[in-house]
Protein backbone atom coordinates (compact mmCIF):
# COMPACT_ATOMS: atom_id res chain seq x y z
CA UNK A 1 0.00 0.00 0.00
CA UNK A 2 1.24 3.66 -0.56
CA UNK A 3 2.54 5.58 2.19
CA UNK A 4 0.44 7.88 4.27
CA UNK A 5 0.26 10.03 7.62
CA UNK A 6 -1.55 8.24 10.56
CA UNK A 7 -3.44 10.57 12.83
CA UNK A 8 -5.13 9.13 16.22
CA UNK A 9 -7.34 11.84 17.69
CA UNK A 10 -8.00 11.96 21.39
CA UNK A 11 -11.93 13.06 20.81
CA UNK A 12 -14.41 13.52 18.61
CA UNK A 13 -13.47 17.15 18.65
CA UNK A 14 -10.06 16.74 17.73
CA UNK A 15 -11.96 14.34 15.09
CA UNK A 16 -14.11 16.58 13.67
CA UNK A 17 -11.48 19.01 13.53
CA UNK A 18 -9.03 16.65 11.15
CA UNK A 19 -12.09 16.09 9.05
CA UNK A 20 -12.89 19.79 8.64
CA UNK A 21 -8.72 20.53 7.00
CA UNK A 22 -7.85 17.15 5.62
CA UNK A 23 -11.43 15.16 5.01
CA UNK A 24 -11.07 14.72 1.11
CA UNK A 25 -7.61 13.58 1.45
CA UNK A 26 -7.71 11.39 4.13
CA UNK A 27 -9.95 8.11 5.31
CA UNK A 28 -11.30 6.84 8.69
CA UNK A 29 -10.78 3.66 10.20
CA UNK A 30 -11.91 1.88 13.15
CA UNK A 31 -11.56 -1.49 12.57
CA UNK A 32 -9.71 -1.58 9.52
CA UNK A 33 -11.21 -4.56 8.24
CA UNK A 34 -12.66 -3.21 4.99
CA UNK A 35 -10.25 -0.36 4.70
CA UNK A 36 -6.65 -1.79 4.96
CA UNK A 37 -7.59 -4.42 2.51
CA UNK A 38 -8.91 -2.19 -0.41
CA UNK A 39 -5.69 -0.29 0.59
CA UNK A 40 -3.47 -3.83 -0.25
CA UNK A 41 -5.17 -3.88 -3.68
CA UNK A 42 -4.29 -0.16 -4.18
CA UNK A 43 -8.34 0.78 -4.40
CA UNK A 44 -7.86 3.02 -1.89
CA UNK A 45 -4.91 5.35 -1.59
CA UNK A 46 -5.46 8.04 1.09
CA UNK A 47 -3.15 10.70 1.77
CA UNK A 48 -3.89 10.50 5.58
CA UNK A 49 -5.97 7.81 7.91
CA UNK A 50 -7.32 9.31 10.79
CA UNK A 51 -7.59 6.41 13.23
CA UNK A 52 -10.38 6.17 15.98
CA UNK A 53 -9.26 3.45 18.24
CA UNK A 54 -7.98 5.67 20.64
CA UNK A 55 -11.90 7.33 20.82
CA UNK A 56 -13.50 7.17 24.05
CA UNK A 57 -16.78 6.91 24.08
CA UNK A 58 -18.14 6.29 20.82
CA UNK A 59 -18.55 2.61 21.64
CA UNK A 60 -21.42 0.77 23.47
CA UNK A 61 -25.09 -0.45 23.75
CA UNK A 62 -27.95 1.31 25.70
CA UNK A 63 -31.67 1.03 25.12
CA UNK A 64 -33.02 3.87 25.22
CA UNK A 65 -37.03 3.98 25.79
CA UNK A 66 -38.07 2.09 22.30
CA UNK A 67 -34.92 2.64 20.85
CA UNK A 68 -31.52 0.64 20.78
CA UNK A 69 -28.48 2.75 20.68
CA UNK A 70 -25.38 1.61 19.63
CA UNK A 71 -22.38 3.54 19.35
CA UNK A 72 -20.52 3.59 15.82
CA UNK A 73 -17.20 2.14 17.55
CA UNK A 74 -19.15 -1.07 18.90
CA UNK A 75 -17.51 -4.20 17.75
CA UNK A 76 -19.78 -6.81 15.57
CA UNK A 77 -18.58 -9.02 18.53
CA UNK A 78 -19.95 -7.25 21.50
CA UNK A 79 -23.36 -6.81 19.52
CA UNK A 80 -23.33 -10.39 18.90
CA UNK A 81 -23.03 -11.40 22.68
CA UNK A 82 -25.09 -8.82 24.19
CA UNK A 83 -27.61 -10.14 26.71
CA UNK A 84 -29.78 -6.34 26.00
CA UNK A 85 -29.60 -7.31 21.80
CA UNK A 86 -30.68 -10.93 22.35
CA UNK A 87 -33.76 -9.80 24.51
CA UNK A 88 -34.52 -6.54 22.91
CA UNK A 89 -33.98 -7.28 18.74
CA UNK A 90 -32.93 -11.09 18.42
CA UNK A 91 -32.76 -10.22 14.93
CA UNK A 92 -29.67 -7.81 15.02
CA UNK A 93 -27.73 -10.23 16.95
CA UNK A 94 -28.39 -13.05 14.74
CA UNK A 95 -27.24 -10.59 12.24
CA UNK A 96 -24.29 -9.70 13.89
CA UNK A 97 -23.35 -13.10 14.91
CA UNK A 98 -23.54 -14.32 11.44
CA UNK A 99 -20.87 -12.17 10.06
CA UNK A 100 -17.46 -13.19 8.83
CA UNK A 101 -15.84 -15.27 11.67
CA UNK A 102 -15.14 -14.44 15.58
CA UNK A 103 -12.01 -12.53 14.74
CA UNK A 104 -13.28 -10.19 12.17
CA UNK A 105 -16.41 -9.42 14.61
CA UNK A 106 -13.54 -8.67 17.37
CA UNK A 107 -12.54 -5.54 14.96
CA UNK A 108 -14.95 -4.61 12.83
CA UNK A 109 -17.44 -1.76 14.18
CA UNK A 110 -20.90 -1.03 13.46
CA UNK A 111 -20.15 2.32 12.29
CA UNK A 112 -17.19 1.05 9.88
CA UNK A 113 -19.66 -1.43 8.25
CA UNK A 114 -21.98 1.36 7.87
CA UNK A 115 -19.87 3.56 5.99
CA UNK A 116 -18.28 0.44 3.99
CA UNK A 117 -21.53 0.51 2.14
CA UNK A 118 -20.96 -2.75 1.27
CA UNK A 119 -24.40 -4.51 -0.15
CA UNK A 120 -23.25 -7.79 0.92
CA UNK A 121 -22.98 -7.18 4.42
CA UNK A 122 -25.64 -8.12 7.01
CA UNK A 123 -26.02 -5.37 9.63
CA UNK A 124 -27.75 -2.95 7.38
CA UNK A 125 -30.40 -5.68 6.13
CA UNK A 126 -30.95 -5.81 10.05
CA UNK A 127 -31.01 -2.39 10.97
CA UNK A 128 -32.73 -1.33 8.08
CA UNK A 129 -35.48 -3.85 9.23
CA UNK A 130 -35.63 -1.92 12.87
CA UNK A 131 -35.94 1.40 11.32
CA UNK A 132 -32.53 2.50 12.00
CA UNK A 133 -31.45 6.05 11.68
CA UNK A 134 -27.25 7.51 11.50
CA UNK A 135 -26.66 10.23 13.79
CA UNK A 136 -23.56 11.73 11.87
CA UNK A 137 -20.98 14.76 13.00
CA UNK A 138 -19.36 17.62 11.77
CA UNK A 139 -17.54 20.18 12.46
CA UNK A 140 -20.95 22.39 11.52
CA UNK A 141 -23.27 20.34 13.69
CA UNK A 142 -25.07 16.76 13.72
CA UNK A 143 -27.59 15.39 11.34
CA UNK A 144 -29.83 12.09 11.70
CA UNK A 145 -30.89 10.95 8.81
CA UNK A 146 -32.56 7.16 7.94
CA UNK A 147 -30.58 4.43 6.81
CA UNK A 148 -32.17 3.24 3.76
CA UNK A 149 -31.60 7.04 2.74
CA UNK A 150 -27.90 7.23 4.10
CA UNK A 151 -27.11 3.70 1.99
CA UNK A 152 -27.13 5.03 -1.89
CA UNK A 153 -25.55 2.62 -4.06
CA UNK A 154 -22.39 0.51 -4.07
CA UNK A 155 -19.96 1.74 -1.27
CA UNK A 156 -21.55 4.70 -1.87
CA UNK A 157 -22.91 6.35 1.44
CA UNK A 158 -24.62 9.80 1.97
CA UNK A 159 -21.92 10.31 4.42
CA UNK A 160 -19.82 13.59 3.57
CA UNK A 161 -15.86 13.52 3.39
CA UNK A 162 -16.02 16.07 6.57
CA UNK A 163 -18.41 13.74 8.57
CA UNK A 164 -17.99 11.02 10.94
CA UNK A 165 -20.45 8.83 12.01
CA UNK A 166 -21.33 8.47 15.74
CA UNK A 167 -24.28 6.08 16.27
CA UNK A 168 -26.99 4.48 14.74
CA UNK A 169 -30.79 4.32 16.60
CA UNK A 170 -32.88 1.00 15.66
CA UNK A 171 -36.33 1.40 16.67
CA UNK A 172 -36.80 -1.55 19.11
CA UNK A 173 -39.87 -4.03 17.94
CA UNK A 174 -42.82 -4.49 20.77
CA UNK A 175 -42.35 -7.10 23.15
CA UNK A 176 -45.11 -9.37 20.87
CA UNK A 177 -43.04 -8.82 17.87
CA UNK A 178 -41.43 -11.87 16.51
CA UNK A 179 -38.28 -11.17 14.09
CA UNK A 180 -35.94 -13.05 11.66
CA UNK A 181 -32.42 -12.61 9.87
CA UNK A 182 -31.85 -15.38 6.76
CA UNK A 183 -28.58 -15.79 5.64
CA UNK A 184 -27.95 -17.96 2.53
CA UNK A 185 -24.99 -19.47 2.69
CA UNK A 186 -23.94 -22.19 0.21
CA UNK A 187 -20.42 -22.02 0.42
CA UNK A 188 -18.78 -21.83 3.70
CA UNK A 189 -20.00 -19.76 7.03
CA UNK A 190 -17.72 -16.74 6.94
CA UNK A 191 -18.80 -15.56 3.56
CA UNK A 192 -20.99 -12.73 2.48
CA UNK A 193 -24.37 -13.52 1.80
CA UNK A 194 -25.97 -15.09 -1.60
CA UNK A 195 -29.28 -13.53 -0.61
CA UNK A 196 -30.09 -12.49 2.90
CA UNK A 197 -33.69 -11.45 4.36
CA UNK A 198 -34.81 -10.01 7.55
CA UNK A 199 -38.28 -9.68 8.89
CA UNK A 200 -40.02 -8.10 11.80
CA UNK A 201 -43.69 -8.96 12.16
CA UNK A 202 -45.97 -7.76 14.96
CA UNK A 203 -49.18 -10.02 14.99
CA UNK A 204 -52.88 -8.93 17.14
CA UNK A 205 -55.79 -10.79 17.27
CA UNK A 206 -55.68 -12.27 14.36
CA UNK A 207 -53.81 -9.85 12.30
CA UNK A 208 -50.90 -8.40 10.86
CA UNK A 209 -50.49 -5.20 12.55
CA UNK A 210 -47.24 -4.31 11.25
CA UNK A 211 -44.31 -5.93 8.87
CA UNK A 212 -40.99 -5.05 7.99
CA UNK A 213 -39.21 -7.01 5.29
CA UNK A 214 -35.16 -5.98 4.07
CA UNK A 215 -32.99 -7.65 1.64
CA UNK A 216 -29.47 -7.86 1.42
CA UNK A 217 -27.09 -9.05 -1.08
CA UNK A 218 -29.20 -8.66 -4.49
CA UNK A 219 -29.17 -4.90 -4.89
CA UNK A 220 -26.63 -1.71 -4.49
CA UNK A 221 -28.03 -1.41 -1.34
CA UNK A 222 -29.79 -3.35 1.03
CA UNK A 223 -33.87 -2.82 0.61
CA UNK A 224 -36.65 -2.54 2.43
CA UNK A 225 -39.28 -4.15 0.76
CA UNK A 226 -42.55 -2.08 1.19
CA UNK A 227 -44.79 -3.78 -1.49
CA UNK A 228 -44.83 -6.61 0.61
CA UNK A 229 -45.18 -5.09 3.74
CA UNK A 230 -48.39 -3.44 2.38
CA UNK A 231 -49.52 -7.10 1.30
CA UNK A 232 -49.35 -7.91 4.84
CA UNK A 233 -50.58 -5.27 6.66
CA UNK A 234 -54.25 -5.79 8.51
CA UNK A 235 -54.26 -9.27 6.95
CA UNK A 236 -55.19 -12.74 8.98
CA UNK A 237 -51.48 -14.57 8.44
CA UNK A 238 -51.18 -17.44 6.45
CA UNK A 239 -48.79 -19.72 4.42
CA UNK A 240 -50.83 -18.13 1.09
CA UNK A 241 -50.10 -14.36 2.56
CA UNK A 242 -46.56 -14.90 3.22
CA UNK A 243 -46.04 -16.49 0.43
CA UNK A 244 -48.09 -13.80 -1.90
CA UNK A 245 -45.69 -11.32 -0.16
CA UNK A 246 -42.86 -12.66 -0.64
CA UNK A 247 -42.81 -13.39 -4.17
CA UNK A 248 -43.53 -9.22 -4.86
CA UNK A 249 -39.69 -9.35 -3.43
CA UNK A 250 -38.26 -10.88 -6.62
CA UNK A 251 -39.32 -7.24 -8.74
CA UNK A 252 -37.06 -5.34 -6.98
CA UNK A 253 -34.37 -7.39 -6.34
CA UNK A 254 -31.23 -6.58 -8.86
CA UNK A 255 -28.35 -8.37 -7.93
CA UNK A 256 -24.93 -8.93 -9.72
CA UNK A 257 -23.41 -12.13 -10.84
CA UNK A 258 -20.70 -13.30 -9.04
CA UNK A 259 -18.86 -16.57 -7.16
CA UNK A 260 -21.89 -16.94 -4.78
CA UNK A 261 -24.59 -17.21 -7.16
CA UNK A 262 -25.57 -15.92 -10.96
CA UNK A 263 -27.83 -12.89 -10.97
CA UNK A 264 -30.49 -14.88 -12.02
CA UNK A 265 -30.36 -17.69 -9.11
CA UNK A 266 -30.31 -14.54 -6.56
CA UNK A 267 -33.33 -13.67 -7.88
CA UNK A 268 -34.99 -16.42 -7.97
CA UNK A 269 -33.63 -17.04 -4.18
CA UNK A 270 -34.65 -13.87 -2.67
CA UNK A 271 -38.31 -14.70 -2.42
CA UNK A 272 -37.42 -18.24 -0.91
CA UNK A 273 -35.41 -16.47 1.64
CA UNK A 274 -38.05 -13.70 2.46
CA UNK A 275 -40.73 -16.34 2.67
CA UNK A 276 -38.09 -18.10 5.40
CA UNK A 277 -38.05 -15.10 7.02
CA UNK A 278 -41.82 -14.32 7.06
CA UNK A 279 -42.55 -17.85 8.44
CA UNK A 280 -39.71 -17.82 11.02
CA UNK A 281 -40.80 -14.33 12.64
CA UNK A 282 -44.66 -15.83 11.96
CA UNK A 283 -43.69 -18.64 14.57
CA UNK A 284 -42.15 -16.44 16.71
CA UNK A 285 -44.67 -13.74 16.77
CA UNK A 286 -47.09 -16.71 17.22
CA UNK A 287 -44.93 -17.74 20.46
CA UNK A 288 -45.64 -15.11 22.00
CA UNK A 289 -48.78 -14.91 23.16
CA UNK B 1 -18.03 5.47 -9.80
CA UNK B 2 -18.84 8.10 -7.53
CA UNK B 3 -18.43 6.35 -4.87
CA UNK B 4 -15.00 6.86 -5.27
CA UNK B 5 -15.25 10.67 -4.65
CA UNK B 6 -12.28 11.57 -3.18
CA UNK B 7 -9.80 8.54 -3.40
CA UNK B 8 -7.36 8.42 -5.32
CA UNK B 9 -6.93 5.23 -7.78
CA UNK B 10 -3.95 3.64 -8.26
CA UNK B 11 -2.54 5.09 -11.43
CA UNK B 12 0.20 2.70 -11.50
CA UNK B 13 -0.28 -0.80 -12.24
CA UNK B 14 0.56 -2.74 -9.47
CA UNK B 15 4.28 -4.45 -10.99
CA UNK B 16 3.00 -7.53 -9.16
CA UNK B 17 4.67 -10.93 -9.78
CA UNK B 18 7.95 -8.71 -11.22
CA UNK B 19 7.83 -6.49 -8.30
CA UNK B 20 8.34 -9.23 -5.57
CA UNK B 21 10.64 -10.70 -7.66
CA UNK B 22 12.60 -7.74 -7.43
CA UNK B 23 12.48 -7.05 -4.09
CA UNK B 24 13.54 -10.32 -3.35
CA UNK B 25 16.71 -9.97 -5.26
CA UNK B 26 17.07 -6.98 -3.97
CA UNK B 27 20.04 -6.94 -1.43
CA UNK B 28 18.64 -7.31 2.58
CA UNK B 29 21.75 -5.72 4.30
CA UNK B 30 21.86 -8.26 7.00
CA UNK B 31 18.54 -7.59 8.40
CA UNK B 32 15.24 -9.15 7.63
CA UNK B 33 14.05 -5.34 7.82
CA UNK B 34 15.38 -4.16 4.97
CA UNK B 35 13.55 -7.12 2.87
CA UNK B 36 10.10 -6.04 4.77
CA UNK B 37 10.48 -2.67 3.71
CA UNK B 38 11.11 -3.20 0.63
CA UNK B 39 7.71 -5.25 0.60
CA UNK B 40 6.08 -2.21 1.22
CA UNK B 41 6.96 -0.18 -1.48
CA UNK B 42 6.72 -3.33 -4.61
CA UNK B 43 5.01 -2.13 -7.36
CA UNK B 44 5.59 1.68 -6.13
CA UNK B 45 9.48 2.16 -6.84
CA UNK B 46 8.78 5.36 -7.84
CA UNK B 47 7.53 6.52 -4.20
CA UNK B 48 9.92 5.31 -1.97
CA UNK B 49 9.64 8.01 1.33
CA UNK B 50 7.83 6.28 3.59
CA UNK B 51 5.92 8.02 6.46
CA UNK B 52 7.26 6.76 9.88
CA UNK B 53 6.03 6.85 13.43
CA UNK B 54 7.07 6.09 16.59
CA UNK B 55 4.96 3.20 18.79
CA UNK B 56 4.69 1.30 21.54
CA UNK B 57 3.89 -2.56 21.76
CA UNK B 58 4.04 -4.76 24.67
CA UNK B 59 4.66 -8.01 23.06
CA UNK B 60 4.75 -11.16 25.28
CA UNK B 61 5.53 -9.29 28.39
CA UNK B 62 7.77 -7.14 26.64
CA UNK B 63 7.62 -3.54 25.96
CA UNK B 64 9.27 -2.54 22.48
CA UNK B 65 9.43 0.69 21.24
CA UNK B 66 10.14 1.20 17.42
CA UNK B 67 9.66 3.54 14.92
CA UNK B 68 7.66 1.62 11.67
CA UNK B 69 6.13 2.66 8.46
CA UNK B 70 2.64 3.91 9.00
CA UNK B 71 1.56 1.56 6.26
CA UNK B 72 3.79 -1.49 7.97
CA UNK B 73 0.97 -4.78 8.79
CA UNK B 74 1.38 -5.95 12.47
CA UNK B 75 2.14 -9.52 11.13
CA UNK B 76 5.02 -7.48 9.28
CA UNK B 77 6.04 -5.86 12.15
CA UNK B 78 6.18 -9.02 14.65
CA UNK B 79 7.94 -11.18 11.66
CA UNK B 80 10.79 -8.33 10.37
CA UNK B 81 11.03 -5.71 13.19
CA UNK B 82 10.59 -8.04 16.09
CA UNK B 83 11.96 -11.20 14.38
CA UNK B 84 9.23 -13.33 15.94
CA UNK B 85 8.47 -15.53 13.09
CA UNK B 86 6.12 -17.97 14.60
CA UNK B 87 3.07 -15.79 13.36
CA UNK B 88 2.70 -16.51 9.94
CA UNK B 89 0.75 -14.62 6.85
CA UNK B 90 -1.85 -16.99 4.85
CA UNK B 91 -4.28 -15.10 3.08
CA UNK B 92 -3.33 -11.40 3.62
CA UNK B 93 -6.97 -10.73 3.22
CA UNK B 94 -8.14 -11.87 7.23
CA UNK B 95 -9.87 -14.96 6.01
CA UNK B 96 -7.27 -18.02 6.66
CA UNK B 97 -6.56 -17.06 10.53
CA UNK B 98 -2.72 -18.09 9.52
CA UNK B 99 -1.72 -14.40 11.51
CA UNK B 100 -4.00 -15.29 14.26
CA UNK B 101 -2.60 -13.20 17.59
CA UNK B 102 -4.16 -11.94 21.04
CA UNK B 103 -4.43 -8.11 20.51
CA UNK B 104 -5.45 -6.99 24.39
CA UNK B 105 -6.86 -10.15 25.30
CA UNK B 106 -8.67 -10.51 21.63
CA UNK B 107 -8.08 -12.71 18.76
CA UNK B 108 -7.56 -10.70 15.58
CA UNK B 109 -6.09 -10.89 12.21
CA UNK B 110 -2.70 -9.81 12.08
CA UNK B 111 -2.24 -9.11 8.09
CA UNK B 112 -5.23 -6.54 7.75
CA UNK B 113 -4.54 -4.82 10.93
CA UNK B 114 -1.66 -1.66 11.18
CA UNK B 115 1.32 -1.91 13.45
CA UNK B 116 -0.22 1.59 13.99
CA UNK B 117 -3.66 1.10 14.84
CA UNK B 118 -1.98 -1.18 17.84
CA UNK B 119 0.02 1.57 19.31
CA UNK B 120 -0.15 1.10 23.14
CA UNK B 121 -1.23 -2.38 22.83
CA UNK B 122 -0.85 -5.42 24.14
CA UNK B 123 -0.12 -8.22 22.36
CA UNK B 124 0.33 -12.08 22.53
CA UNK B 125 1.66 -14.41 19.57
CA UNK B 126 3.16 -18.17 19.71
CA UNK B 127 6.16 -17.14 21.24
CA UNK B 128 4.30 -15.72 24.55
CA UNK B 129 2.50 -19.24 25.33
CA UNK B 130 4.98 -21.53 26.72
CA UNK B 131 6.21 -20.81 30.61
CA UNK B 132 8.90 -21.53 31.94
CA UNK B 133 10.11 -24.20 29.86
CA UNK B 134 6.79 -25.37 29.69
CA UNK B 135 4.14 -25.76 26.95
CA UNK B 136 0.89 -24.58 26.94
CA UNK B 137 -1.94 -26.91 27.45
CA UNK B 138 -2.94 -26.28 23.73
CA UNK B 139 0.42 -26.55 22.37
CA UNK B 140 0.51 -29.74 24.18
CA UNK B 141 -2.25 -31.44 22.98
CA UNK B 142 -1.68 -30.05 19.40
CA UNK B 143 1.49 -32.53 19.88
CA UNK B 144 -0.01 -35.56 21.84
CA UNK B 145 -2.97 -35.64 19.45
CA UNK B 146 -1.44 -34.81 16.05
CA UNK B 147 -3.41 -31.26 15.72
CA UNK B 148 -1.03 -30.72 13.06
CA UNK B 149 0.16 -31.91 9.49
CA UNK B 150 2.01 -29.47 7.13
CA UNK B 151 2.28 -26.58 10.44
CA UNK B 152 1.05 -23.70 7.89
CA UNK B 153 -1.90 -22.59 10.05
CA UNK B 154 -0.87 -24.36 13.63
CA UNK B 155 0.45 -21.25 15.22
CA UNK B 156 -3.08 -19.57 14.18
CA UNK B 157 -5.34 -22.32 15.26
CA UNK B 158 -3.49 -22.27 18.53
CA UNK B 159 -3.53 -18.93 18.76
CA UNK B 160 -7.38 -19.01 18.03
CA UNK B 161 -8.24 -21.90 20.39
CA UNK B 162 -5.90 -20.33 23.38
CA UNK B 163 -7.83 -17.38 22.81
CA UNK B 164 -11.43 -19.61 22.62
CA UNK B 165 -10.35 -21.71 26.37
CA UNK B 166 -9.82 -18.12 27.59
CA UNK B 167 -13.40 -16.95 27.17
CA UNK B 168 -15.28 -20.59 27.19
CA UNK B 169 -12.96 -23.04 29.19
CA UNK B 170 -15.21 -25.68 28.42
CA UNK B 171 -16.17 -25.38 25.06
CA UNK B 172 -19.01 -27.96 23.48
CA UNK B 173 -17.94 -29.37 19.85
CA UNK B 174 -20.27 -27.22 18.35
CA UNK B 175 -18.72 -23.94 19.97
CA UNK B 176 -15.00 -25.39 19.16
CA UNK B 177 -16.62 -25.37 15.60
CA UNK B 178 -18.30 -22.29 15.72
CA UNK B 179 -15.17 -20.29 17.26
CA UNK B 180 -12.87 -22.03 14.90
CA UNK B 181 -14.70 -21.48 11.75
CA UNK B 182 -11.97 -18.93 10.51
CA UNK B 183 -8.94 -21.16 10.99
CA UNK B 184 -8.38 -22.78 7.39
CA UNK B 185 -6.02 -25.98 7.27
CA UNK B 186 -5.82 -26.86 3.57
CA UNK B 187 -4.63 -30.25 5.15
CA UNK B 188 -7.77 -30.47 6.32
CA UNK B 189 -6.96 -32.00 9.54
CA UNK B 190 -9.95 -30.86 11.44
CA UNK B 191 -10.92 -33.72 13.41
CA UNK B 192 -7.67 -33.80 14.84
CA UNK B 193 -7.19 -30.26 15.70
CA UNK B 194 -11.25 -30.43 17.21
CA UNK B 195 -9.88 -33.20 19.38
CA UNK B 196 -6.50 -31.69 20.23
CA UNK B 197 -8.47 -28.66 21.87
CA UNK B 198 -11.25 -30.23 23.21
CA UNK B 199 -8.62 -32.23 25.25
CA UNK B 200 -6.03 -29.48 26.01
CA UNK B 201 -9.76 -28.13 27.63
CA UNK B 202 -10.24 -31.26 29.53
CA UNK B 203 -6.16 -31.27 30.06
CA UNK B 204 -6.95 -27.28 31.80
CA UNK B 205 -9.99 -28.33 34.03
CA UNK B 206 -7.96 -30.86 35.72
CA UNK B 207 -5.09 -28.73 36.59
Amino acid sequence: MNSFRYLAPRSVDEALGLLAERGMDAKVVAGGTGLINMMKQHLVNPEALIGLGALPGLDGLARVDGTLRLGALTTHQAVATSPLVAEAAPLLADAFARTATPRIRNVATVGGCLVHGDPNQDAPVALLALNAEVTLASRGGRRTLPLATFLRDYYETAIQPDELLLEVNAALPPPNAGSSYFKFLPRSADDYATVSAAAVLVVEEGTIRDARIAIGSCAPTALRCPEAERLLLGQPPSAELLRAAAETTRAIANPLSDGRGSAEYKRAMVPVFVRRALEQALARAVAQH
Amino acid sequence: MQWLGSWRLATRPVTGMLGAVAARNRPRGGSVAAGADNRDIRGDRGRVELIKQRITLTVNGQKHELEVPTSRTLIDCIRYDLGLTGSVEGCGVGVCGACTMLLNGNMVSSCILLAVMADGADIQTIEGLAKDGQLDPVQQAFMDYGGFQCGICTSGQIMAARSLLDHTPRPTPDQVKEWMMGNLCRCTGYYKIMESILQAAQAEAAQ
